[in-house]
């Protein structure tokens, strides 16, 4: 895989802006702190690792900026809109259009095949019915599934599933690639050719954003955001050899 | 368009909890399936016992008869003054108003007639020639009674179907002479074949109301009187009338028990309304026990399907996506159990009318009528819909992070 050589600040926009971002889960009579205010940028075309041991708040932070969670304070503005505040609807909208996410359990429909799994978000986009097929299968043939179409999740290896779940990610083109510990269920061969997979696609020129508690995932990337207690510990690039 | 696909959604989840679907279905099916069926039949009863008091021609009749003993506090008692009807009350009320048809005197009895060896108890009445038109019975063979028989009192009879059957055999009544209580009588006529909610009416024996009186009962009197009007709805002018002019001659004190044909026909038709609301109940029970049941699957879905809901949120599928997706689920479940419920139902009804047919060998109608058919769906459709919707609201409100972390 190649690398991107480094681009010059004047290409880049900044693409996610957190700021004093704070979620505080309320448990009965407890209230927990998962995000005590972070502040954190992240420009279009980048390649993040985001790194913590369980509990530091690191799913929490990637869940914000994949709106499936909104911040109980603080501004988070995706491509310049603030997406603090938006309604249920407006969201939808947001994770159907800019957000493509990949999970560590791949959360594929188990009764649907890769296909018509592909195809959902499309179809929530509405994308009609020809033109939707046609993205799906592309968005497969570029994972390399092109071959397992008509399969149903249990019919396909764990590392094809990951491959359906990614193109499902990228049917939309959304704006921004994020991954929860994408190869967390894989053996390290298949999880190697997962992130070959990241690798290629940020090539490509997609923002890529990975959630991972492994060095050798996180090492892929360009930048290593570190989580610990709510609060970025630190923020460096990655020298690559 | 998401709608569509949201149509395509909801077959595949049903197909693919197909024992689950299927239970549900039942439980639709039969509750549609009852209401459609007891609506048809009580229809059917309906249209039986219009068609009936059509061949006693139509529910415009009323019966009035002095009563020797009445209902006091609950007990039989002799009423105060008991005066009994002659052939001239017959008159005096033929002549009180235009809306009235004809006035048939009330005069029957039991009796054996014979004709050489045979014998057959049959029920012979003492009318007048007004009788065939008035109960629209045509006479077969030969001729009704006339004026001049009931005038010269002559011992002349007109028979009913099983009345030949029985004594006559294979011979021609016509003209033969047969004993009605010993009392030699002249056949003039043979009715044709006649019954009246299972009543054959082919054991009667028609004669003269005077013959009957003086020969046969010895008696100058008759029962009462059997008054029909011109249209069903002149009784209760008519009756009030005919009530007066009766107590005006035989005094103020006698007691009538005055029956009309459509007070009859009231009191069938609420008792079938009642009986209808009554099983109507029940089988709306059933039906609620369905949409209970959809609800049921509906949330068992919702929940079991927490992650998949998950995964459509996360994708980008709308609040209200979801709720469509979920209420066309419900709607479909309960549009199907619907249809196969009528299907049922109109089944059920046919097979319970021909069971009566074959058992009490009458003709029995199942009526299935567009409306209880709509009703039925409409019910179905609105239970599935009422029960399908909280579920379905409740999993369009899920969180998307907590509902991705359901297992």
């Amino acid at each position: 895989m190649t690398q991107n050589p480094e681009v010059t600040p004047t290409d880049r926009s900044v693409l996610i802006d957190l700021q004093e971002v704070r979620k505080i889960y309320v448990r009965g009579l407890e209230s927990v702190h998962a995000l005590s205010g972070v502040d954190l940028q992240i420009e279009k075309g980048e390649y993040v690792a985001i790194m913590g041991p369980s509990g530091s708040g690191k799913s929490t932070l990637i869940n914000i900026v994949g709106c499936l969670d909104t911040p109980t304070s603080g501004v988070y503005r995706l491509e310049e809109v603030d997406v603090s505040g938006m309604n249920a609807n407006d969201l939808a909208d947001v994770r159907n259009r800019q957000i493509g996410f990949v999970f560590q359990t791949f959360n594929l429909l188990p009764r649907s095949t890769a296909l018509a799994n592909v195809e959902l978000p499309l179809l929530y986009g509405g994308t009609r019915r020809r033109l939707r097929r046609e993205r799906a299968a592309d968005a497969l043939t570029r994972v390399g599934l092109a071959d397992r179409m008509t399969h149903r999740p249990n019919e396909l290896s764990g590392g094809q599933r990951q491959r359906v779940a990614i193109a499902r990610a990228l049917a939309n083109s959304p704006s921004l690639l994020l991954a929860d510990e994408p190869t967390g269920n894989l053996d390290s061969r298949t999880g190697e050719e997962i992130m070959a997979l990241f690798d290629a696609l940020h090539a490509e020129g997609n923002t890529v954003i990975v959630v991972t508690h492994e060095e050798a995932v996180a090492r892929k990337a360009h930048r290593v955001v570190r989580i610990l207690d709510g609060l970025v510990a630190s923020d460096e690039p990655v020298v690559h050899q | 368009m998401i709608f569509v696909e949201s149509i395509g959604i909801a077959f595949s989840q049903l197909w693919a909890n197909k024992i689950r679907s299927l239970l549900t279905l039942l439980g639709m099916l039969i509750g549609v399936g009852s209401v459609v069926g007891i609506v048809s039949i009580s229809e059917g009863l309906l249209q039986m016992v219009y068609e009936e008091f059509g061949k006693l021609g139509g529910a415009n009749f009323a019966y009035i008869v002095p009563q020797e003993f009445i209902r006091k506090e609950g007990r039989r008692v002799r009423a105060p003054h008991f005066e009994p009807m002659t052939m001239s009350d017959v008159e005096l009320v033929t002549r009180l108003s235009d809306r009235i048809e004809s006035v048939l005197p009330i005069l029957s009895t039991g009796a054996d007639v014979r004709y050489r060896k045979a014998t057959y108890q049959s029920q012979v009445e003492g009318t007048t020639p007004a009788y065939a038109a008035a109960y629209d019975w045509e006479v077969e063979e030969g001729r009704f009674l006339l004026e001049e028989d009931l005038k010269n009192r002559r011992s002349v009879a007109v028979v009913g179907q099983r009345v030949v059957e029985e004594v006559f055999g294979r011979r021609p009544p016509l003209g033969e002479e047969i004993k009605i209580s010993g009392q030699r009588h002249l056949v003039v006529g043979v009715m044709s074949p006649r019954k009246i909610f299972d009543t054959d009416w082919g054991n009667r024996v028609m004669v003269p109301v005077t013959t009957a009186q003086r020969r046969l009962l010895g008696v100058k009197t008759i029962s009462g009187l059997l008054v029909y009007t011109k249209d069903e709805d002149d009784a209760p002018i008519v009756l009030p009338q005919i009530e007066e002019a009766l107590k005006a001659r035989h005094g103020d004190d006698v007691s009538y028990d005055i029956q009309s044909g459509k007070g009859i026909l009231d009191q069938v038709e609420q008792t079938i309304m009642v009986m209808k609301l009554v099983t109507g109940g029940i089988a709306g029970i059933s039906l609620l026990v369905g949409g209970i049941g959809i609800m049921n699957i509906m949330l068992v879905s919702v929940t079991e399907r927490t992650r998949e809901i998950g995964i459509r949120k996360a994708l980008g599928a709308r609040p209200a996506t979801l709720l469509t997706q979920f209420i066309i689920e419900a709607i479909v479940l309960s549009l199907i159990g619907g249809a196969l419920g009528v299907g049922f139902g109109v089944g059920v009804g046919f097979g319970i009318s021909a069971a009566i047919e074959h058992y009490a060998e009458t003709p029995f109608p199942s009526i299935v009528s567009g409306a209880s058919v709509a009703m039925a769906l409409v019910i179905s459709t609105g239970v599935g819909l009422f029960f399908g919707i909280y579920p379905a609201a409740r999993a369009s409100r899920l969180n998307p992070v907590e509902a991705l972390s359901h297992e």
